[in-house]
């Protein structure tokens, strides 16, 4: 653990410039390529509901895509999801890694308990059955508050 | 955690931002250390004690020592 305590001041100040602009470039290629994948993702499956909703099935349904093909676009997102995460985790400082660790326990949380209890009032015949999507964004949105809110704190 | 980072920062006439890109963090960790909302892990305390060239104990308080003498 090499500290440069013979550097001249402002080397300081250029050296976090230069980490805030790795930071930033991860984040922005972390952003760009869930937009990416959420665009034609999303495009996709609306096209082919619709499709479905008028009775009918879309002219360009996923068997007519080549199944090595199907498998290698998703392996694809996963891989460039993986490889940003794990850029980024060694790129932020301990207080970055403690929020992240925050954030996703307040975010395990809501979903253990979130889950259970809906599953159990569907048993109880009291609401419909548990719907993944809602409970998997509500998970999200709980880390993101929890997240944020340490962030802010520390301004 | 109490400590002296604020002063032995200002003693040497750094900002926050300048002590984070000698220590590898964020601007944010320092005034998040500094105000007593975070503890710094053992590695960065000591990287703040050499930066410094001082002890950890000489940087932080617990308040679970005296350091009186009699």
């Amino acid at each position: 653990m090499m500290v440069k305590s013979t550097m001249d001041t402002g080397e300081g100040e250029r050296l976090l410039a230069a980490r805030r602009r790795r930071f930033w470039t991860i984040v922005a290629l972390l952003v760009g390529t869930g937009a990416l994948v959420g665009f034609f993702s999303g495009m996709y499956a609306g096209y082919t509901d619709a499709a479905r909703a008028e009775g009918g099935v879309a002219a360009l349904g996923p068997s007519d895509f080549p199944f090595v093909l199907r498998i290698a676009a998703v392996a694809a997102a996963v891989l460039a999801f993986a490889a940003l995460t794990w850029w980024f985790t060694v790129s932020v400082d301990e207080l970055e890694i403690a929020d992240n660790l925050w954030g996703s326990t307040a975010g395990l949380y809501a979903y253990s308990i979130l889950f259970p209890a809906w599953w159990a009032l569907w048993k109880l015949e009291v609401t419909s059955e548990p719907d993944d999507w809602i409970i998997f964004a509500t998970s999200l949105i709980v880390a993101g508050i929890v997240y944020l809110w340490r962030k802010w704190r520390y301004r | 955690m109490n400590n002296r980072l604020r002063v032995l920062r200002a003693e040497r006439g750094w900002s926050q931002a300048e002590l984070g890109g000698r220590l590898g963090v964020s601007r944010q960790a320092v005034n998040a250390i500094e105000t007593g909302k975070y503890d710094p892990s053992l590695p960065l305390a000591f990287k703040l004690a050499r930066l410094f060239e001082l002890r950890i104990e000489e940087i932080f308080d617990d308040g679970e020592v005296d350091h009186g003498h009699g």
